[in-house]
């Protein structure tokens, strides 16, 4: 018997979620390099398709209120094949929070703990993460209410710092679509939105616990579009501070972008306001994913998740190390393997293939109670 | 069933990474294999090392715990 506690967040708590969770390893590594100048118009763009993703995404939870993707599965293919679905999210899911955690202890030991391992850094990352989700999804959501402002009015003041700093340059605006929209478009798709967009997936697990599901649809939708927002100001931060060419040169885009920040010769070195900003952003991130990989557990085996956290955190941080031998060759595989084999099927092919059936049986059950309830 | 379900996805994740390698650099699955178990010479690997016995004991921990609970409810 499933011992599994109710647990509820609040519609504002989602929105703080997603929005932390968008701009998490984006303010990392970046988004959208390729499209050069234009990459803020790609992140544009790929915003309104992100935002119907997330349409789509509500649409599925909707066929079956109060159930996450997991409890989808089964409902769609029957128990054994449902849970071997389920099974290989929990595996995409634990992978993907094991990139994001080695993308915060790359960044982290690239600028200020240079002399520390990278494994201890992700371990002591990884414990707080693991405490937040032993406390449970509301804890979870509530920290990230308290963090928001900080959030927020940081990278909005990084902006107005460098502008005041003189070291914008307008002119690294332009050409605008040079080459038209045709670059672009293959730009967005699937690697932008896919990344950060498309990882909205795990948010299938999180929703159905939100407690006014009705109102759930638009507000992540809102949330998806302040985000999307806010990752254009900081592309257009960092094109128009760095300049195309370094933009693609840079690992970092936006803390190089801070760190031209010199205001009355004073406020300087304020790219540890960055790293704070990243921080949150990707504790909240790999939190998402390790609670969307600890819900797929729960459902598989039956257990309540709180008692796989701490093993499966160790999976998590031992994985992160293993993925691959150095930062070039993490990015490499980011961008050439992830977003076609494992982006591309798990966050559009299998909820597309899903969804025929999912309204079949789903009509087929409503005639099912129909009939009972007419007798 | 914390230890299987441990075990079952350390497993799945290796081959997963194990299977990325063979994809991105062209190589054997048992080569891609042996070099996620192989030390890295200069590098603070053990730590992690460490991490995953510890996540091993912990869910062998929670398993004991469960079992306990069970015998000590049907007693």
């Amino acid at each position: 018997m499933s011992k599994s506690l109710v647990e509820k967040i609040s519609l504002w708590q989602l929105a703080v979620l997603i929005f932390i969770f968008e701009i998490g390893s984006v303010a990392v590594v970046g988004v959208g390099n390729e499209s050069k100048q234009d990459a803020w118009l790609a992140v544009a763009i790929a915003t309104g398709i992100g935002i119907c993703l997330i349409s789509f995404y509500m649409f599925l939870l909707k066929k079956l209120p109060g159930k996450n993707i997991f409890e989808i599965f089964t409902f769609c293919f029957g128990k054994w094949f449902g849970k071997v679905i389920s099974f290989l999210y929990v595996l995409y899911f634990v992978y993907i929070a094991s990139r994001v955690l080695r993308d915060f202890g790359e960044l982290i030991t690239t600028v200020i703990f240079e002399t520390t391992p990278i494994e201890v850094v992700m371990i002591t990352m990884m414990m707080v993460i693991c405490y937040m989700l032993y406390l449970g999804l509301e804890v979870f959501g509530r920290t990230a209410e308290v963090f928001l402002p900080y959030v927020f009015s940081f990278i909005l003041l990084i902006g107005i710092a460098i502008l005041l700093s003189g070291e914008m340059e307008f002119e690294n605006l332009q050409p605008v679509l040079a080459e038209g929209f045709g670059p672009i478009m293959k730009h967005i798709f699937p690697k932008l939105l896919t990344f950060p967009f498309g990882e909205l997936v795990a948010f299938l697990v999180i929703i159905p616990a939100v407690t006014h599901f009705d109102k759930a649809g638009k507000v992540s939708g809102f949330a998806v579009l302040v985000s999307g927002f806010i990752i254009m100001y900081q592309k257009f931060i960092a094109i128009v501070t760095l300049g195309p060419e370094q933009l693609d040169r840079t690992v970092f885009p936006l803390l190089s972008a801070a760190r031209e920040i010199s205001l009355l010769q004073f406020i300087e070195r304020v790219d540890l306001v960055i790293v704070f900003i990243v921080m949150f952003g990707i504790i909240t991130k790999v939190s998402v994913f390790f609670y969307a990989g600890l819900k797929g557990l729960e459902h598989l085996v039956n257990l309540p998740y709180r008692y796989f956290v701490f093993p499966i955190a160790a999976i998590i941080c031992y994985c992160s190390v293993q993925i691959s031998a150095n930062y070039a060759e993490h990015i490499e595989e980011g961008l050439k393997f992830i977003p076609f084999y494992m982006h591309v099927p798990f966050q559009i092919l299998l909820p597309i293939a899903i969804t025929p059936l999912l309204i079949w049986k789903g009509k087929k059950q409503q005639r099912g109670t129909d009939k009972h309830g007419s007798v | 069933m914390v230890t299987i379900t441990f075990l079952v996805t350390l497993v799945g994740t290796l081959f997963l990474i194990a299977g990325i390698d063979v994809f991105m650099y062209k190589q054997s699955f048992f080569i891609s294999i042996y070099k996620l178990f192989a030390e890295d010479q200069g590098t603070n690997e053990i730590y992690v090392d460490s991490a995953l016995v510890v996540g091993f004991i912990l869910a062998l921990i929670v398993d004991f715990r469960i079992h306990k609970n069970k015998r000590s409810k049907e007693s």
